[in-house]
């Protein structure tokens, strides 16, 4: 049987390197940043970036810089956890921030690796969710720094844009007074634009996957996704994303495939384990992958949703022949993407129940796993409806329990096990099994 | 049956004997004092009967509102009636398959279920506060389940500290009574929402009056009682409901409290509707004398100042009252004002009352406990959830009860 499955080429991604090389750039900069007399700003930012390209390049933490390597060695992760169960913030509060609340109180946010400590300038937090608020809340209090908070309304109106406008301005003469440095229109106009772009850029690589085979999976996704996290506001960020999509789309003329099967398409809705990834590797054992998913999608792609549920890549402002002159109209352009083009920003009232069937027809994808997390309010409204949906359209589907972040509510050798049900119960077998038996035969 | 463990909730069918025992041996209620609050009582148990009858009655429409950020006032004004959606405390399978148990706040679940299983089939609208979103996710499921003629969702802002909150309120509000407007295709005249405004503060007026009543040793009022006539405001017509608190207020006082002296409790958390929980704490020589939380307090405290822009006059209100933790940031305004109620009504000992699943009271939970310490007031989580197990909750209460009583 196997030598009836296609087997398709593979190649590595030339621009990897430069991926890593973004990555590695943005967690030294905390470190080098107050030299170079530039911002160190604190905060789950990821939104609105430009608004602080406005005063020059700064670094932008986290909540703590040490997230992911706390999150990928279990002992340390533990040792946060902890902590902030320790000052009273109870288990099913986000797991995330739990993690960077411990950051806190054991004095790790504003160290560097070789012992320097880098305070920060100001917390900015955009409020995608009241837990990133309250973090913040909580952060300014004990680093006894100044915070200011960004709403993130759940709806698109005249009123919400004007309010998002608003506090965009509001926040550019709050910083200018606090820091004393100087707004440059021009910086932030050339910020807004790298951030649509690199946003518009993203959904468009996302979209290149709806190709049989899938020019990258889901973990080549999560890891290409960061620098459009941390620094989409800059100029080199921008060039990486069009040097991927060339690359994705080449891959895509040449039949070049994430991987050597694909025996079946899976999507993963909704955040997945942070520190086991690896769960990602168990359909290549049938030859299957896991081609997307909104939490590679949505988290950082600009997407239009028409009524029948298409996602749609986005079109640039300048696209769309409007051309960012002025801070008015930059502005404008900033709160246009996040109320407008941001799935992941919506209120569960939003979200079009046919969604998720239009996705998966779109993407061919055979089967959708999804991830319960009790400690993420905001990307799990929605999930059992999503569920129900699926389950109405007859497309196979896989729940399974977890944290995004707190390894201790995961169940690592029950999700694989189920894993294996879901991809046996679309006909797979192992690969292994098959090589077998072709011995055999 | 060990009276101490039995739990309610599972279908409602096991109440706890040994709990109402108690409960009447330490509140000696006079019948003539009993009747004035055993209205609200009536009310809040016969509250669907109560909203079908009162639609009945003035052809009028009924609209259901998640989250006391609704400027109910708005809905007056539009001769509607404001029915606060809430549960029954009983467990409900029905919503299994829309809100997981796992991690869906209690409270949420259970008004969903209510609404699937058509207790609410008279509402006429639906209207939500965007608030947590929990309350969010129920709100888009009814919506597709259980249709609705007209539902609207006001964009809530939980900055409401920062300056540009009250303009983006205004406007929401003003787009609110627009949107009642096109579905009645009637105007709301600037008088009507005046008289509602009158209306919802003379309302606000008569219980905070009320509340202070408990300012005494003994108190004038029990907790349930407050606790029935603020839940009984959420449900009802609210001329109707001051008019009872009128009649509260003009006869209470004259009666000998009958209520014994306990120790000085505050109630502090989540959304909590659940009265037999607050009469299980009362039973156990405690009175509850204030709380913090939108069954209560929360709810009415801080009244509408009048300004030419009566939308303006709407948010500013609801911008500056007792904030809700999803709205309390960078400032713990929530904080002094837990503070400034312990020390007015004497508090000796807080009940932070906690649905589980709430993470925005998980957040201040760890800064509340924190303070009240620093005012030597011990504190106690209770974590709500359907099914309850009252035998566990009442031998942690008996313990901090106990403890107290134990101080010199």
């Amino acid at each position: 049987m196997l030598h009836h499955m296609k087997k398709y080429k593979t190649k590595r991604l030339d621009c990897w390197p430069m991926m890593k090389e973004l990555r590695r750039a943005h967690f030294k900069h905390t470190w080098e940043a107050r030299e170079k007399g530039e911002l160190v700003v604190m905060g789950i930012f990821e939104w609105f970036l430009a608004l602080c390209a406005g005063f020059g390049d700064y670094a932008n933490p986290s909540y703590g810089p040490y997230y992911t390597v706390i999150l990928r060695d279990q002992e340390k992760a533990l040792k946060c956890f902890e902590v902030a169960e320790a000052k009273g913030f109870r288990r099913d509060i986000c797991a995330s921030m739990r993690c960077h609340l411990g950051q806190l109180y054991m004095g790790l946010t504003e160290r560097s690796p070789t012992g320097q400590v880098v305070k920060p300038d100001f917390i900015l937090q955009p409020s995608a969710c009241y837990a990133m608020s309250k973090t913040g809340q909580i952060f300014s209090e004990e680093l006894q720094v100044p915070f200011l908070n960004i709403e993130f309304p759940t709806k698109d109106t005249r009123n919400t844009r004007t309010y998002v406008i608003s506090e965009m301005e509001e926040a550019i003469h709050w910083i200018e007074k606090k820091t004393g440095k100087k707004f440059s229109d021009e910086k932030f106009i050339q910020g807004v634009q790298n951030e649509w772009e690199c946003m518009v850029l993203w959904a468009r690589i996302s979209e290149l996957n709806k190709t049989v085979p899938a020019p990258l999976d889901y973990r080549q996704m999560w890891s290409l996704r960061i620098p459009n996290i941390t620094s989409r506001h800059k100029n080199e960020t921008v060039k990486f994303y069009q040097i991927l999509l060339e690359e994705v789309w080449d891959r895509v003329a040449n039949e070049i495939s994430a991987n050597p099967y694909e025996t079946a398409r899976l999507f993963h809705q909704f955040l997945p384990p942070f520190y086991a990834l690896d769960i990602f590797k168990e359909p290549l054992k049938y030859g299957a992958s896991f081609i997307g998913g909104d939490g590679a999608f949505s988290s950082m792609g600009a997407w239009m949703i028409h009524e029948d549920g298409t996602w749609e890549a986005a079109k640039t402002p300048h696209e769309r022949g409007i051309e960012l002159k002025d801070r008015t109209i930059a502005l404008e352009a900033l709160a246009d993407l996040y109320l407008a083009y941001l799935p992941a920003s919506r209120g569960p009232i939003w979200v079009k129940p046919n969604e998720i069937v239009k996705m998966v027809k779109d993407w061919q994808v055979d089967g959708v796993v999804l991830m319960i997390d009790r400690g993420c309010k905001t990307l799990s409204a929605g999930q059992e409806e999503q569920i129900l949906e699926l389950k109405k359209a007859g497309i196979p589907r896989m729940v399974y329990e977890g944290s995004h972040a707190d390894y201790r509510d995961f169940d690592e050798v029950g999700t694989l096990l189920r894993l294996d049900i879901i991809l046996e119960s679309l006909g797979l077998r192992k690969l292994e099994e098959l090589r077998e038996g072709a011995i055999n035969e | 049956m060990n009276c101490d463990t039995v739990s309610r909730g599972e279908g409602g069918t096991h109440i706890d004997v040994r709990r109402k025992i108690l409960r009447f041996k330490h509140v000696r209620i006079s019948m003539d004092r009993g009747q004035l609050f055993k209205s609200f009582q009536d009310i809040v148990l016969d509250r669907h009967e109560y909203a079908k009858r009162w639609k009945a009655k003035t052809q009028g429409r009924v609209i259901g509102y998640f989250c006391t950020y609704v400027p109910e006032e708005i809905v007056l004004a539009a001769n509607m009636l404001p029915v606060r959606i809430i549960g029954s405390h009983q467990s409900q399978s029905v919503t299994d398959e829309l809100c997981s148990r796992n991690k869906w706040c209690a409270f949420s679940r259970n008004c969903l279920a209510e609404g699937l299983l058509g207790k609410y089939d008279y509402l006429d609208g639906l209207v939500i506060g965007a608030s947590c979103f929990h309350t969010q996710q129920v709100f888009a499921s009814w919506i597709k389940h259980v249709p609705v003629s007209y539902w609207h969702s006001l964009y809530i802002p939980g900055y409401l500290q920062g300056a540009l909150a009250e303009d983006c309120l205004t406007k929401e509000f003003e787009e609110f009574k627009e949107s009642l407007e096109a579905w009645t295709g009637k105007t709301i005249a600037i008088e009507a929402i005046d008289q509602s405004i009158d209306t919802y503060n003379r309302s606000r007026q008569l219980m905070k009056e009320i509340y202070a009543l408990r300012k005494s040793e003994p108190p004038l009022l029990s907790g349930a009682e407050a606790m029935e006539m603020v839940l009984a405001s959420q449900v009802m017509d609210k001329s109707e409901h001051n008019e009872m608190l009128k009649q509260v207020i003009a006869e209470l006082p004259s009666y000998k409290s009958s209520i014994s002296p306990g120790v000085r409790l505050m109630v502090i958390g989540s959304e909590n509707d659940d009265i037999e929980i607050v009469r299980d704490i009362e039973s156990l020589g405690a009175n509850i004398i204030i709380d913090d939380h939108c069954v209560g307090s929360r709810y009415f405290w801080g009244e509408i100042i009048p300004k030419e822009d009566r939308f303006r006059a709407l948010a500013n209100r609801y911008a500056q009252r007792p904030p809700c933790p999803t709205k309390d940031f960078p400032e713990r305004r929530r904080l002094d004002h837990i503070l400034n109620l312990a020390k007015d009504y004497h508090v000796q000992a807080a009940i932070l009352i906690l649905q589980r699943f709430c993470e925005p009271h998980e957040y201040d939970i760890p800064s509340i406990e924190a303070a009240l310490k620093k005012l030597n007031i011990p504190t106690l989580v209770i974590e709500l959830d359907i099914p309850m197990s009252l035998g566990q909750v009442r031998n942690r209460v008996e313990s901090l009860l106990e403890m107290i009583r134990l101080e010199p």
